[in-house]
């Protein structure tokens, strides 16, 4: 297929597309309503995910959403583009569930794979603040159930 | 864990509530006290109710039961709830979904694997498209205007003389990727009618599973609507002898001014009170032309049916000398009529009346729905009988109170319904004398058919009908009659037919005639000119016809239906079935309402939607 992966690759995530062609993509939506076809859909959605703004982000992964409830033939590519989407907005929890469903059905799937790691990579980038939250509230959680049990001990 | 939520929730809820009441009980104790012992009496078995809900173990099952139930509701949560709880700004989809993902379709792995595309490649394929259209845009409309197709077949035009190795592979890889991208638009565009085919079928899933409701909604209205029925019969059987004279034949003084034909329509309206409620339109959601159902309701040839309703009652006459009736809802026989002394050869039905005209040369008055008092359980239903005919009934027809019947004694008698009596007799062989006389040097032939039709068993009076005072008889001599009942005189005759009249019917603008022609004539009524005619293949036996359709019997195994909108002639069979070669010529068939019922020779009953 040369030139046509069957998914897209990261690096896909960073070439928006101009406003204009945006546009077209959803002219054409409006344009099949109130009957839409997927594909239709799905090229305004990722138009908008491969946007460079958030909100136009987060308005292609509700699309892309849509295609998953309704048509469960295309549910596994979706939950690629869903992650990919979540991975752009920076919702890594929600891409790393996406993704690990798809592995889920899919483990070899190569690309899915490296998504994946690059999750890990930012979800590790976060987790250094994150781990600094947890482990403080896990501390003050088991002191005081330290100290409830010696209560209920000396009671006893 | 949320169960245990639930019942300490629960459980709180029912102290407060408890609480509340019990206040509101002291209190208005302490009040009434002082002003009423009344209300200290009610409230003292306030008290000893409370208590008893409070200690009885029986109202702990029961709020055990509510408890259960609230735990049964827990799923029934709206999901867009829960979504909404999330508060983020884009939408996310839930474990349920998530988990729920189809296995790969075995229909793919069957086809080449590589004729399931992504969603992706379908938008890298559509880029270009795009791209060109905004390239157009941005060169005017000018370009919009002039031919596209001419423009593609330059893009498709490879220059391959004249070309070194380098242009060559180039072609080659461009023409590659560009098959590769039609490929993948030709596949996404298979795909999107799966889907639409899929969507269709899950259309159709519901639209039966809907018509599986309609059907049994409408078997209770049914059901309810019998027993409605009986409940008013029994109710005017103890309200007998009050009011039974109410209605006397008055409109005499106004039939002089006014135009029979014109009084048609406004007394249609006028006297239309429907014995059901409800009416039934489940035969409107079957496939137009498509049989309902059928069943072998005689052994012998039926000679001619009636209905009240769709899905309603059923009356079907056989040459094996019954007379049934059918529940069209449950396709059980309900009883018979039991009376005649032959075979019955024509039969009318408005709503719960019956009238069988018989070759005994009697006319039976039948209610289907009410049973008088069982002592003879033989005639049941019958409620009188018109003696006097000296020949075989071959025709009738009643509408309000007045019934025609044609007979082979060569007469047509006017009864009262409400009496039973014998109104007028008219001789047509007199009249019928008289147009042999005229037409008799003119057509030998007409009179040889009608010497022949004498020897068979082809009736003399073929078909009536009698609205008010007007009366349309058609005799086997081949003439339409019109008929002055007053005076008992002929208005008009309409002559075309060459042989015996079978079956007619007038409406307030048309007389549609049937003959052993083959012919089937349109008539206007007020000019009493032929409007139109059609023929078929055989000679037709019975026709009925509304605004909309004509349909007639034409001793051939369909039913055919003349559209008068379209000016279309069709058989009535099933499309794909096979069987309807088998099955054995239509002798009658009456429809209303899109609902048609058509009684053959081997016995058998068809139940059609049209």
């Amino acid at each position: 297929m040369g030139k046509l992966h069957y998914l897209p690759a990261l690096g896909d995530l960073n070439t928006p597309l101009s406003e204009q062609q945006l546009a077209i993509l959803e002219q054409q939506v409006e344009k099949e309503k109130p009957e839409p076809s997927i594909q239709s859909q799905f090229n305004f959605a990722w138009g908008l995910i491969k946007s460079s703004d958030k909100a136009d982000n987060k308005q292609g992964i509700n699309i892309l959403t849509d295609i998953f409830k309704n048509v469960p033939s295309r549910r596994r590519e979706c939950l690629y583009y869903l992650s990919m989407g979540c991975y752009k907005i920076g919702e890594f929890k929600e891409s790393k569930r996406y993704v690990d469903a798809l592995l889920v059905h899919e483990p070899e799937n190569l690309q899915a794979l490296q998504l994946k790691n690059e999750i890990d990579n930012e979800i590790a980038k976060d987790g250094l603040i994150g781990f600094a939250i947890i482990s403080g509230l896990t501390a003050v959680g088991v002191g005081l159930a330290g100290a409830f049990i010696k209560h209920q001990s000396r009671k006893n | 864990m949320s169960d245990g939520y639930l019942n300490t929730d629960l459980a709180k809820s029912v102290a407060t509530s408890v609480a509340t009441t019990a206040s509101v009980i002291v209190n208005s104790q302490s009040r009434s006290s002082n002003s009423n012992s009344n209300g200290l009496l009610t409230n003292k078995t306030f008290q000893k109710a409370l208590g008893e809900t409070l200690n009885n173990n029986k109202n702990q099952s029961l709020i055990q039961k509510h408890q259960n139930k609230d735990n049964l509701s827990i799923p029934l949560i709206r999901k867009s709830k829960i979504i909404s709880r999330l508060q983020k700004d884009f939408n996310i989809l839930n474990e349920d979904l998530l988990n729920d993902i189809p296995k790969l379709i075995n229909t793919s792995d069957n086809d080449d694997e590589n004729s399931v595309y992504s969603l992706f490649q379908g938008f890298n394929a559509t880029l270009p498209e795009i791209n060109e259209t905004l390239e157009i845009l941005k060169k005017g409309s000018s370009r919009l205007l002039t031919n596209d197709t001419s423009k593609l077949n330059d893009d498709y035009n490879y220059n391959f003389k004249n070309c070194d190795l380098n242009q060559l592979n180039h072609f080659q890889k461009d023409i590659n990727y560009k098959l590769d991208l039609i490929e993948i638009k030709k596949n996404l565009t298979c795909c999107e009618i799966k889907e639409i085919d899929s969507k269709i079928q899950k259309l159709n899933e519901i639209r039966l599973n809907l018509f599986n409701k309609i059907t049994e909604f409408e078997l209770n209205e049914n059901y309810y609507e019998n027993q409605l029925k009986e409940i008013e019969t029994m109710l005017e059987n103890t309200n007998t002898n009050t009011n039974d004279n109410d209605d006397t034949d008055d409109s005499d003084v106004e039939l002089l001014s006014k135009s029979i034909y014109g009084k048609i329509q406004s007394n249609e309206k006028a006297n239309k009170s429907p014995l059901r409620k409800h009416k039934s339109t489940l035969q409107n959601y079957y496939k137009p032309n498509s049989i309902i159902n059928e069943f072998q309701a005689h052994d012998d040839s039926i000679t001619c049916l009636g209905f009240d309703s769709p899905f309603g009652k059923l009356v079907t006459a056989s040459i094996d000398n019954t007379v049934k009736i059918w529940d069209l809802s449950r396709y059980n026989l309900i009883g018979y009529l039991e009376g005649h002394l032959s075979s019955v050869k024509c039969l009318q039905m408005i709503d719960n009346l019956v009238i069988t005209g018989s070759l005994d040369a009697n006319l039976k008055l039948w209610d289907i729905n009410k049973k008088t008092s069982g002592d003879d359980n033989n005639n049941d239903y019958l409620l009188h009988t018109f003696e006097s005919h000296i020949d075989e009934i071959t025709a009738l027809n009643f509408n309000n109170s007045n019934l025609v019947s044609g007979s082979n004694d060569k007469t047509i008698r006017q009864w009262d319904l409400n009496t039973g009596q014998c109104l007028q007799t008219i001789d047509v062989l007199w009249a019928s004398s008289i147009h042999q006389s005229t037409h008799h040097i003119n057509n030998n032939s007409s009179n040889n058919c009608k010497s022949s039709n004498t020897n068979t068993n082809i009736p003399f009076i073929g078909a009536l009908q009698c609205y008010d005072a007007a009366l349309a008889s058609g005799t086997s001599d081949g003439i339409v009659r019109l008929w002055d009942l007053r005076s008992g005189e002929i208005i008009r005759q309409l002559i075309g037919h060459t042989n015996s009249i079978t079956s007619l019917q007038f409406d307030d603008l048309n007389l549609i005639t049937s003959s052993l022609d083959n012919s089937i004539r349109i008539w206007d009524l007020r000019t009493g000119n032929l409007k139109n005619s059609y023929t078929l293949n055989s000679s037709i036996t019975s026709l009925q016809f509304d605004d909309l359709k004509i349909i007639c019997t034409n001793m051939e195994n369909s039913v055919k239906i003349y559209d008068r909108l379209n000016e279309s002639h069709y058989d009535l069979i099933n499309g794909e079935e096979e069987g309807d070669k088998d099955r054995s010529v239509v002798e009658y068939a009456r429809y209303q309402d899109n609902y048609l019922v058509e009684g053959r020779q081997d016995g058998m009953v068809g139940i059609w939607a049209i």
